[in-house]
């Protein structure tokens, strides 16, 4: 049975990889204030990091092709454990649906609505996430190579034009991080923007080549690392000490371009790129939640799904915190809790190992 | 049939999303606003509170001006409004002032900050936080500190545009021409406020002249010390703290004539420094590499400046102005304890350690810095004549 009935090529993969990590482009914020002018070694060393974590998710996809995440559990620990662990697992993606909304919600108020109801901004962000998810796992990857592409537009133009502003003195001096900050600051980047792709084993499945899905999904993440990386010198580089105390420093980089009053006021651009990359994240986590309540529930489609799980999603935005200082909050607790999520699919692939699974079961479940 | 219902269905309803993307939950059309040009900070009498001025873009003064009328009935067709309030704190003089304006107050334009010498000495942090946090505002505000009353300037009639505010802002941007004062904006106020050793900087603005006769001036820098304003710098004094910070841009060095009486000025066209922290046994030193070149702009002279061996004596005297300018600096920036050139940052960025031993006894550490000054000064070009324009003299001189 296949709930999926779409395949993506492993061009479009890679894309959908690198506009997912590049959705976190706000979140670097987090660390900024920890790590300062040394916030681009922990977007590299968080890079690095991640990469075992990547290849064992990667060879777990691997040993069971065409299976998710859902149906990998129920092979490895059996079909009762193994939907336990579904259903805590699925809650992951769940939460983000609400954290990533509650971020681009705030953001949207902090800057450009601030009277707006954040339901309202909420309602009409999700609205359009549900359309797109409801059209399948090849919509939102198709929508993605546009997403990527207009993002380094983005990205590139607004360094170019920042170049007057810039100042590499601040990044002096280099190195100066503690060993704590530094380890907080690595585990911040590993488990929020980069460690998110564990999501990606309910994705990697409808690979229409699984053989190049490792090459596809390591090259979008270089290419979303290299993003980040862009963003933090361009942001560090522009606004210096400044950068630490700011909501979003990409943003306030990019407000003072003003080359001959003419090219100004392009701060919107960022805005911009922040919703749709967003947009590609939210979409990837709902689809996630939704194919695995389906597979869980060995419903036929994940359809019916969709709707009620991003009203849940946006009931729980509103519900989350109270105020954006109480996320801020929770950005000291989340790091810690999401690196659980990370270790269950290890887990997974070691317990498969001992087993020796997918010889023992790989036929009959074809 | 079906099919029919349903695409006509999905028209209405795309068509009924666009009317929602034309505006957002609050639009706000231009003639509902009061555009804020310039906003000046003082201290009224009574004590703890603020006085809030904030200069108004009026349109209807704006069309008359335009039609080319003379403005003989004092403000009655001014391109402005000045509005004035009071409040505890910044954002309660601002709604108090929507008591008295029609419009919506909207900062996005704001061009110039002034704070009163008052308000300054007071110490500006709890006012610019209003500028940093608000929405509508930017960083690259130009901050002014008026040498007495800050609605003092905002009343000036303006001499080329039709607001003060405007005239302001541009009397800022040419300052470069030459550099001899300082220019700073929000985002450079900010970052040297967070910084634990550098002192902020910002230019001094005062109303000139009397009557009819006014007219806003701005010269010299505002010395301050953490947030609180300490001293000022005059304008040779300033030059030597943008030589150091490498902000000098343009302006004349005069030096008087080689052999000669009568002055040569010398236009700068280029300069570039670099403060190099040093250790030397422990002790901090500070090398100021200033590397300048300039033509020669004018000479009142009768003797040709022109030529080899009197060029390098311009050089050698300029470099004893620039040197001059420098140390003037120092022994004003030594006096007042106010390291406004960015010592500390420096030393932060190449001797994190030795910082970290002296950044809380900074003021002490400071004036005791020994400085070295290596300066290249070079005359490249005459300008358009090869000598003076008079009858040629005899060689033998």
């Amino acid at each position: 049975m296949r709930i999926e009935k779409g395949a993506i090529s492993s061009s479009q993969l890679m894309f959908l990889t690198a506009a997912f990590v590049q959705g976190s482009s706000l979140l670097i914020a987090f660390t900024h204030g920890i790590t300062k002018q040394d916030t681009w070694l922990v977007v590299l060393s968080g890079f690095a990091v991640m990469l075992p974590f990547l290849w064992a998710y990667l060879s777990l996809a691997q040993k069971f092709p065409e299976k998710n995440l859902v149906q990998i559990m129920d092979i490895v620990y059996g079909p009762f454990l193994g939907k336990l662990i579904s259903a805590i697992y699925i809650s992951f993606p769940l939460q983000l649906i609400s954290t990533n909304l509650r971020y681009i919600g705030e953001f949207f108020l902090t800057y450009m609505y601030p009277e707006t109801p954040l339901i309202v901004i909420l309602i009409m962000f999700t609205s359009v996430c549900v359309w797109a998810v409801r059209g399948g796992i090849e919509v939102i990857s198709r929508i993605s190579v546009i997403t990527v592409v207009i993002t380094f537009i983005v990205d590139f133009v607004t360094s170019f034009l920042l170049v007057n502003e810039m100042e590499f003195t601040n990044f002096l001096p280099a190195f100066e991080l503690s060993m704590k900050d530094f380890i907080q600051g690595t585990h911040i980047m590993v488990s929020i923007p980069y460690g998110e792709l564990v999501v990606f084993l309910m994705i990697i499945p409808y690979l229409n080549k699984i053989k190049q899905a490792r090459s596809s999904v390591l090259l979008g993440l270089i290419f979303g690392a290299a993003a980040l990386l862009i963003l933090t010198i361009r942001d560090i580089a522009a606004l210096g000490i400044l950068s630490t105390v700011m909501v979003s420093p990409s943003f306030e980089a990019v407000r003072l371009i003003d080359i001959g009053n003419i090219i100004t006021r392009m701060e919107l651009l960022v805005a911009v790129v922040l919703l749709i990359t967003v947009f590609i994240k939210v979409c990837v986590f709902l689809y996630a939640s939704v194919l695995g309540i389906a597979q869980l529930l060995q419903l036929k489609t994940y359809r019916p799904l969709v709707l009620p799980v991003g009203i849940l999603g946006v009931s729980f935005t509103v519900l989350i915190h109270e105020h954006a200082l109480e996320q801020a909050r929770a950005a000291d607790i989340w790091p810690s809790y999401a690196f659980l999520f990370l270790l269950i699919p290890i887990v997974t692939l070691l317990i498969g190992k001992i087993r020796n699974l997918p010889q023992n079961q790989g036929g009959e479940n074809k | 049939m079906k099919n029919r219902i349903a695409s006509i269905l999905k028209i209405i309803v795309s068509l009924s999303l666009i009317l929602n993307i034309t505006g957002c939950w609050n639009r706000r059309e231009v003639d509902e606003l009061s555009i804020v040009m310039a906003v000046g900070l003082d201290k009224p009498k009574q004590n703890g509170r603020v006085q809030f001025i904030a200069q108004i873009f009026s349109p209807l003064g704006q069309k008359k001006g335009g039609m080319g009328e003379s403005g003989g009935g004092g403000g009655g067709d001014r391109g402005y409004r000045n509005i004035t309030s009071t409040g505890d704190t910044v954002s309660g003089a601002v709604q108090a002032a929507i008591h008295k304006v029609p419009r919506d107050i909207y900062f996005s334009h704001n061009q110039v900050v002034i704070f009163g010498r008052n308000i300054a000495k007071e110490g500006l942090q709890k006012y610019i936080d209003f500028f940093l946090r608000e929405q509508q505002s930017r960083l690259n505000i130009w901050i002014l500190v008026a040498k007495d009353r800050a609605d003092a300037t905002l009343e000036v009639t303006p001499q080329l545009e039709n607001m003060p505010a405007l005239d302001i802002a541009d009397l800022v941007d040419i300052q470069g021409e030459a550099s001899q004062s300082s220019v700073v904006n929000l985002k450079q106020f900010a970052t040297r406020l967070l910084s634990r050793t550098t002192a902020p900087i910002a230019p001094f603005i005062e109303v000139a002249g009397k009557g009819d006769k006014k007219a806003i001036r701005v010269s010299g820098t505002a010395v301050f010390k953490k947030d609180k304003l300490a001293g000022q710098l005059n304008q040779s004094e300033t030059r030597g703290l943008l030589w150091v910070i490498d902000e000098v841009r343009r302006g004349i060095i005069e030096v008087d004539c080689p052999g000669g009486s009568g002055k040569a000025s010398l236009n700068i066209i280029h300069s570039d420094s670099k403060i190099l922290p040093e250790l030397k046994s422990g002790k901090i030193h500070m090398k100021i590499e200033l590397k300048e070149h300039g033509i020669l702009g004018s000479q009142s002279c009768p003797e040709n400046l022109a030529t080899l061996p009197k060029i390098a004596v311009l050089e050698k005297e300029k470099v004893e102005v620039i040197q001059s300018e420098v140390l003037a600096a120092l022994k004003k920036a030594r006096k007042l304890r106010a390291d406004i050139f960015g010592f500390g940052d420096a030393l932060h960025q190449k001797y994190p350690k030795q910082w970290r031993e002296n950044v809380s006894k900074w003021d002490e550490v400071f004036p005791d810095i020994e400085v070295e000054l290596k300066i290249d000064a070079k005359i490249r070009r005459s300008g358009r004549i090869m000598q003076p324009a008079g009858p040629e003299k005899e060689q033998s001189s």
